[in-house]
């Protein structure tokens, strides 16, 4: 079910109402059924598909947790993931394995063909498989006990705010929530849920799925368009990624608080980050977090030797970018995210040792770090929109083409006319009033907040493209 | 806590008081159109002008039918209602509008397509909405799109059906702002002078190299020939003479679908006695790049090869309509 149907806006009230009309201990049975039904009105057979994941490292957390040598503890774990990197796998990256497979053949001259598998992908397979990794890993290092109660672990894993797209949750901190549904809820988490929901959908309908029609007709066939246009096309890309994914996360977050749960932050301002590695603490946290925990630092983090923190961290956004899709160009994207911090340490060295120089004077000022920050993010969004390797080059080569000359410099397209450029524009500047200091002390009082929100709410109705278009984050 | 739910309850209702309004605004606006899609409403369903020739079918009819040169080439007066994926029950339920505002017009040009008896699609539905008022056009968009059921109870709902440029129209015609060209006026959309370039290349090397199924579903088209028969019927009652017309697709002629939809309305002007100006049995030499602005649409100077065509099979029809036409 997507937040932005007809059916959420049916659903959601109700399951609201009948939450608080509930004595708190059935409560979470009405979660984890609205849950298990969020899921079913996507694909229905797939519930037992998470059904069985969720039994599976239920059953191994347990085990792990009561084998009494370490070599046993370890043994289940590695299973645990192996089974779990072998779902996601198998419905996420085969077609993309056997793809290349046969390419290979075909480049090196052997006559064989393995026969493509292409399985429908499970929603939100990528964040629920880690969500579930995160919590029996904590159980092997012994900073979480095993949850006993399978209802309440399924709960842990299909919450429906964040069943898709996230955050990706710690145990520690959501199945202690779940466990205690008591009224918890005051005004302030009411209004903030609520304002956090307006913000959102804002966010979705009002600013990503109107650049989206830009983005997506210039992505379809970036060849046929000008350098100006790609351009436009690309640093539209980045606020409407940016506006999709944290859209998502404010109504996750708000449905939540509204229940009187509180998720963990995804996003905090990213693109005035002064610095890659800063963009990272503010752009999905949960998942930068996730990677932090379990990838970066079991590999030896930065207390090794230069080279290997150096291969630490691009091994890390190298797997980060293969998370985000079974394709080159996320592949692509993650090494230059991992090129980019790398270089930023080596360069960060560098001019350590010239800091009086005065041709480094700009260095010391904030805003052209945030520049070039913004521009090298937006770099690296073209190889995670371009649908291929191929499309991206065009990309960059009709962008180029447009500072080296002979480029129309007329932003209008077919289908997207003045007025929605004009739209997009005032919209653009709103969002990034409202992200801005001032902008959130307003959210801080409550009168402000509730202007605010009942403003926001007239934008979605009366100026939202509806149709219901999924999120970008759904496909991973 | 009571009082700060009263007060999110207080911010979603005065936000739809404001939708309601807006909502009444482009309504209005609508109304008062004269440009795009819109305008042409306006002119199909509210106003009462007399056309001799009223021409109805896709975009294939707005871009290739130009209305002020069959004008000038049969002295009649001709009204193009093209509208964007229009299939026949479109073509139906504007017709019955049509006539419904205006007298009855001496000739009905029907432009068919390959998808023109498909009766599960309604492109560009928006442009409806406002008109919900007449009873079959209600009851059709209600049919293709369920979800606008909730209109009976939430007024307000059409407007999320709006894009951009929908309501950049309706504020235009609010403010007075908004001129057509002579060509819009009649409802013809001209589409420059030259269109095509590498896209279209290739995607029309991509269409001649697709394998084409055989299309089975001649059962599928059994309601849209029923409707058409419908216009036909109601042509007949208001003594209104019918061309149907189907201008040139690039390479695509020979497609199942196409030829089955074809060889239907071909039995069917065959059984009526309907004159039918198809392109292929006139030896138009259409079927060249430099016509095409894109696969399915023709610029201006294959529009007007075509339009002369069409004048002279509709003053063959009916040679006394025709006064000026030189023949």
């Amino acid at each position: 079910m997507l937040f932005n149907s007809l059916q959420f806006i049916i659903f959601f009230p109700l399951t609201l109402l009948l939450f608080y009309l509930l004595p708190v201990r059935f409560r979470w049975i009405l979660l984890l059924l609205a849950s298990l039904w969020f899921y079913m009105a996507w694909k229905t057979e797939y519930i037992w598909l998470l059904l069985f994941v969720c039994l599976v490292n239920f059953a191994s957390a347990i085990s792990i947790e009561k084998a009494n040598l370490p070599k046993h503890k370890k043994r289940i774990l590695w299973l645990s993931v192996f089974f779990n990197m072998g779902v996601l796998v198998l419905f996420k990256y085969a077609g993309f394995f056997t793809e290349n497979i046969n390419a290979f053949f075909n480049l090196t001259g052997i006559d064989r063909d393995v026969p493509l598998i292409n399985l429908l992908l499970p929603m939100g397979i990528s964040f629920y498989t880690f969500q579930i990794m995160g919590y029996v890993i904590d159980v092997y290092r012994g900073e979480l006990r095993a949850e006993r109660n399978f209802g309440f672990f399924t709960l842990f894993v299909t919450f429906f705010p964040q069943l898709v797209a996230g955050p990706i949750e710690r145990a520690g901190n959501l199945i202690s929530q779940l466990k205690d549904l008591r009224n918890k809820v005051d005004s302030e988490m009411v209004m903030s849920g609520f304002v956090l929901m307006a913000l959102g959908f804002f966010k979705k309908l009002v600013v990503a799925d109107r650049l989206s029609q830009y983005v997506d007709k210039v992505y379809l066939f970036p060849e046929g368009f000008d350098g100006f246009n790609v351009l436009l096309a690309t640093l539209f890309f980045a606020v409407q990624i940016y506006c999709d994914f944290s859209g998502y996360t404010d109504i996750a977050i708000g449905c939540a608080r509204l229940l009187g749960i509180r998720l963990m932050d995804n996003f905090k301002a990213p693109y005035f980050s002064a610095s890659i590695a800063e963009f990272w603490s503010r752009w999905h946290i949960s998942l930068s977090t996730w990677f932090r925990d379990y990838l970066y630092i079991p590999l030896g983090g930065n207390r090794v030797v230069k080279w290997r923190w150096y291969y630490n961290l691009y091994i890390t956004f190298m797997v980060s970018g293969f998370w985000h899709g079974a394709n080159w160009t996320f592949v692509v994207w993650g090494a230059l995210h991992g090129s980019y911090l790398v270089g930023g340490l080596f360069l960060n060295d560098l001019l350590s040792k010239y800091q009086s120089s005065p041709l480094l004077s700009w260095y010391r000022f904030r805003f052209p770090k945030i520049l070039l920050t913004c521009l090298l993010v937006c770099f690296a969004w073209i190889f995670f929109r371009a649908s291929n390797m191929g499309d991206a080059v065009i990309v960059i080569r009709k962008i180029l083409d447009l500072f080296i000359g002979g480029s129309d410099w007329n932003p209008v397209i077919k289908g997207f006319g003045v007025f929605s450029l004009f739209l997009s524009f005032v919209f653009v500047v709103m969002l990034f009033f409202l992200e801005s200091d001032y902008g959130k002390s307003l959210f801080r009082s409550p009168f402000g907040s509730l202007f605010l929100a009942t403003l926001l709410l007239v934008f979605v109705f009366c100026f939202g493209v509806m149709g219901s278009k999924s999120f970008i984050y759904f496909q991973f | 806590m009571q009082r700060t739910i009263i007060k999110i309850l207080i911010a979603i209702l005065f936000s739809l008081i404001v939708l309601m309004a807006f909502d009444q605004l482009l309504q209005l606006g609508f109304r008062k159109s004269t440009e795009e899609v819109s305008g042409k409403m306006n002119v199909l369903m509210v106003d009462s002008t007399r056309f001799d020739v009223l021409c109805l079918g896709s975009s294939r009819a707005l871009a290739h039918l130009d209305a002020r040169l069959i004008t000038e080439r049969t002295g009649m007066k001709v009204y193009n209602g093209g509208v964007n994926g229009a299939r026949v029950a479109s073509m139906k339920i504007l017709l019955k509008a049509y006539l419904k505002a205006h007298p009855a017009p001496r000739f009905l040009v029907l432009h068919i397509d390959d998808f023109t008896l498909e009766t599960d699609q309604m492109l560009e539905l928006p442009h409806y909405l406002p008109f919900l008022s007449d009873p079959e056009i209600r009851e059709r968009v209600f049919v293709i799109e369920p979800d606008l059921r909730y209109l009976t109870y939430l007024p307000f709902f059409r407007i999320f059906y709006y894009d951009d440029l929908k309501k950049w129209i309706a504020v235009k015609s609010l403010l007075g702002l908004g001129e057509n060209s002579a060509d819009e006026n009649a409802g013809y959309v001209n589409l420059a002078d030259s269109g095509w370039n590498d896209y279209w290349e290739s995607q029309y090397e991509q269409r001649m190299k697709t394998v084409q199924q055989p299309f089975d579903s001649v059962g599928n088209f059994q309601d849209g020939l029923r409707m058409m028969e419908e216009v036909l019927d109601l042509a007949d009652e208001k003594n209104i003479k019918v061309v149907f017309t189907s201008s040139p697709v690039i390479g695509g002629a020979s497609f199942p679908k196409y030829e089955t939809c074809i060889s239907m309305i071909e039995r069917l002007t065959a059984d009526r006695g309907t004159p039918y100006l198809f392109f292929w049995n006139h030896g138009l030499e259409l079927n060249r790049k430099e016509y095409y602005y894109d696969l399915v649409h023709m610029v201006r100077k294959g529009a007007q090869r075509y339009s002369a065509e069409l004048s002279d099979t509709m003053c063959k029809a009916d040679p006394p309509g025709c006064q000026k036409s030189g023949k």
